[in-house]
């Protein structure tokens, strides 16, 4: 299967229509606070009231579709979306239930075995959908979505991907969202950097960063300090920080610190030691906030915004969370630190979906799913699902992402954020895309038992020599896929760490279907 | 001439049967519990024993039978030994401590002049009955080094310069969760030594005040020659209670930073149902619980082998006199 993805430059306004899957140009990201930066011009007409038949054979006896994911940004459209459908088929009840990531891990294995699972769910972070698939917990999509094959047509190519979506030619979830999102925004708090002589939506230099750190923590005199971050993160800021000044990497899972032009780790180049020798500096002058290594990500993202810390490097789904529980709080949404607090180097990303959701096997009445999925899919779908979630989402399929941005509806700050993944987020290869067998590869592989999260803890608690860990970490990667080649190998599959290397890779540009074929 | 009315002998087997069926009720009463204990004790146990030779994520059907491959890696994981020399030292130093200070309370509280003494006890036994997990979380809070009032007493007072990472240092968070753990679960102590006092006559203490024995002989010749015996049960049971400190470990510090407050049951966790990325891996959890189990065990036997081995020396020594 090829990738074929749009990269058509942006400008601002199509920031967002073209954020999930495009280039962006945008050199700064000084965005006004205002709700609302679509022109409307078109106005076109945005909701889940006027949902179409699908031409499913839906049920006429009162029946109740249970439904279980983590909530936040997918709330934001699946509760709107429930109540029209409710509304248009009034003997249909969906049973909706937002969950922690904690209680899914737990519940869903345990409501599979006993066959009471919610006909929708969340796959728990520990089980891989080959596994689900064995194991008989899910159902593939192609006999349950109405006019299936149209309907993923309407998918850009290279949408769904073999050992993602698509297991021995058959359709299991499909891209609800891309995974086109910045996970390290810069969120500065408007007022702390303000006071300390800074301007709060200036893109920074990494060496301005420790200036701003200090300036905010002596201005703040115990009450409020430089940098919120957290010890589960810290390691995976410094390695995004290695990739701003150039270190070409992935910052994904198990495969964090892989160049795919070489096809081996490398956690040990001086960019990556520069970025962790900074943070650990900005730590030295006591400008992180206290106690950081031994908070969570989600407790450094509730107590950003109670002024306790200038800057936190946090994802998109804070911004709604944000709005929404501290509505006083201002905060600027930009771009991290780059080298020099000029253009940036680009942060390369797997173009994989987000936000998958599963059919459990056991379900009752798959029609009403295959109905539900079939809209939600669709372009304008895809186009009410950004425009629910206030732009804080994008889709993969472009024509949805420039629907959705001639909406007034849109939260500046989520464009804003669009335009940073745009501006910075580069389509990266897939060994999967290569080489469908790759699969059996990311299925096998078993991380090494330390942890990016565990090296940050260690490195920044003294518990570990900077150089050393990483380069223990290197190793241990390296060994680790070298490993899961080799059990994929003994599987069957036809696989080599060859698969991995990608020569004719530019980082500064997102990796074409075309190109594939050179590699 | 004389008969002999002997009856003839009776099969061991007979009378075994016949005491049972005499007691029958006491063993009907019995069946519910053996049924529960079957379920949720026993049956836990074998299949633990059983998944610790299997290679086996705990999510698939996908089974596979590697015999003692589980044990050797465990030995080979210097993560696993690391916790597990953190929960003996757990062990080693919390016990002594809970049992010193809470036979101090226990002391102190038993006096029946004291009036308020079932206020105190009530105040000390508290904190077992509150769940270890909010206990952990609302610790979390009081020692935060940003505005935790003990970080703030110690800064305020001069105490200290720079407010202490207590959760985060790698030096402090195994001994922050031990003294939490040790103030939550003393009372426990307390009442097992207060149940020990309680055997104590008063006459003795009495008879020895008459012979004009102060406090502290009264101590040294009747409390703790008294409470001997108690002791190495009570130990024991402090013992089991402070190997299982999973809920105030995890609300605290999750086992970091970077494992350095990592209990076995912690790890046993970490490897059965977080998977680090990867798939979990039950088997191995299971022999590392297995091996821990079995390492306890044999800490039990040791303890209750010198606990004999002292009484039987003691009565040696008393029939000598």
């Amino acid at each position: 299967m090829k990738r074929q993805l749009s990269t058509t430059p942006l400008t601002r306004r199509s920031a967002l229509g073209l954020g999930a899957l495009g280039l962006g140009t945008l050199a700064a990201c000084n965005v006004s606070t205002e709700t609302g930066s679509g022109t409307g011009a078109e106005n076109p007409e945005f909701g889940f009231e006027g949902i179409p038949d699908s031409g499913a054979d839906l049920p006429t006896e009162d029946v109740t579709i249970g439904w279980m994911d983590s909530g936040d940004l997918k709330a934001m459209f699946l509760e709107p979306f429930f109540a029209s459908y409710m509304d248009k088929h009034a003997n249909i009840t969906v049973d909706y239930q937002p969950s922690s990531w904690d209680t899914i891990n737990e519940a869903i294995p345990v409501a599979v075995r006993n066959n009471s699972a919610p006909d929708v769910f969340a796959r728990p972070a520990s089980m891989p959908t080959q596994s689900a698939i064995s194991e008989g917990w899910i159902s593939p999509l192609d006999d349950v979505v109405p006019d299936f094959e149209e309907w993923k047509a309407g998918f850009p190519e290279g949408a769904f991907i073999p050992g993602v979506h698509v297991f021995d030619g058959l359709t299991y979830t499909w891209p609800m969202n891309s995974s086109k999102r910045f996970e390290y925004l810069q969120l500065t708090n408007t007022a702390l950097l303000a006071d300390a002589g800074y301007d709060p939506a200036a893109r920074l230099g990494l060496d301005d960063l420790r200036e701003v750190c200090r300036a905010v923590t002596e201005n703040g005199d115990g009450d409020a300090y430089g940098l919120m971050i957290d010890g589960t993160r810290i390691a995976q800021v410094a390695l995004m920080f290695a990739q701003m000044l150039g270190h070409s990497v992935i910052n994904t899972g198990g495969f964090r610190g892989l160049d795919l032009r070489t096809g081996e780790y490398d956690l040990t180049a001086p960019e990556v030691i520069e970025a962790f020798e900074l943070l650990l500096a900005i730590d030295a002058d006591g400008s992180i906030f206290p106690g950081y290594i031994s908070l969570d990500d989600a407790t450094a993202r509730s107590r950003f915004p109670q002024g306790v810390a200038g800057i936190l490097l946090d994802g998109p789904w804070a911004i709604p969370a944000y709005q929404r529980d501290f509505p006083d709080f201002e905060f600027e949404v930009g771009q991290p630190p780059s080298a020099d607090g000029g253009a940036s180097a680009p942060y390369p990303f797997w173009e994989q979906g987000a936000n998958d959701l599963y059919l459990f096997a056991g379900a009752r009445h798959p029609e009403v799913i295959g109905d539900m999925f079939h809209y939600l899919g669709s372009a304008e779908g895809q186009a009410n699902i950004i425009v629910a979630a206030q732009g804080n989402l994008s889709s993969v399929t472009p024509s949805a992402n420039e629907l959705a941005a001639q909406s007034t509806e849109l939260d500046a700050r989520a464009v804003a954020a669009v335009e940073v993944a745009g501006e910075l987020m580069r389509l990266a290869p897939d060994p999967r895309l290569r080489n469908a067998d790759n699969a059996e590869v990311i299925l096998r592989h078993q991380p090494p038992s330390t942890t990016f999260a565990d090296l940050g803890q260690a490195v920044f608690s003294g518990q570990g020599e900077l150089r050393a860990s990483l380069q223990q970490l290197e190793d241990e990667s390296n060994r680790a896929l070298d490993e899961a080649i080799s059990a994929a190998q003994e599987a069957g599959a036809n696989v080599s760490r060859e698969d991995w290397v990608f020569a004719n890779w530019d980082p500064s540009a997102d990796f074409t279907a075309e190109q594939y074929q050179g590699a | 001439m004389t008969t002999s009315t002997q009856a003839p002998p009776r099969s061991a087997g007979a009378g075994l049967w016949r005491q049972i069926l005499k007691h029958r009720w006491c063993y009907v009463f019995m069946v519910p519990t053996l049924v529960l204990s079957a379920l949720f004790t026993f049956y836990p146990i074998f299949m633990s024993w059983y998944f610790s030779f299997l290679e086996w994520s705990g999510y698939t059907n996908d089974r596979a039978w590697v015999g003692l491959d589980n044990y050797a890696r465990l030995i080979q994981d210097a993560a696993f030994w690391g916790a597990f020399g953190r929960s003996f030292l757990f062990v080693l130093v919390a016990v002594p401590i809970k049992l010193a200070i809470s036979l101090l309370l226990a002391i102190l509280l038993n006096n029946e002049s004291m009036k308020l003494s079932p206020v105190f006890r009530t105040m000390f036994f508290l904190p077992v009955v509150t769940t270890a997990a909010i206990v952990g979380i609302i610790m979390t809070f009081v020692l935060d080094p940003f505005n935790g009032p003990v970080n703030q007493a110690l800064t305020s007072s001069g105490l200290v310069e720079q407010a202490i990472d207590f959760r985060g240092d790698k030096d402090a968070a195994l001994w922050t969760v031990m003294g939490v753990e040790i103030w939550k679960n003393m009372g426990i102590t307390m009442v097992y030594w207060l149940a020990a006092l309680q055997t104590v006559p008063t006459t003795y203490y009495e008879a020895a005040r008459i012979d004009g024995a102060g406090r502290w002989h009264l101590l040294r010749h009747i409390t703790v020659p008294i409470l001997a015996p108690f002791a190495a049960i009570i130990t024991l049971l402090t013992a089991n209670q402070t190997l299982h400190v999973f809920a105030i470990v995890q609300a605290m510090t999750q086992g970091g930073p970077a494992r350095a407050s990592e209990v076995m049951e912690v790890y046993i966790y970490r490897e059965a149902f977080v998977g680090d990325g990867g798939l979990p891996e039950l088997g191995y959890a299971s022999a590392a619980g297995v091996f821990f189990g079995l390492a306890v065990m044999v800490v039990a036997l040791l303890q209750i082998w010198v606990a004999k081995k002292a009484h039987s020396m003691r009565a040696a020594m008393g029939a000598q006199r």
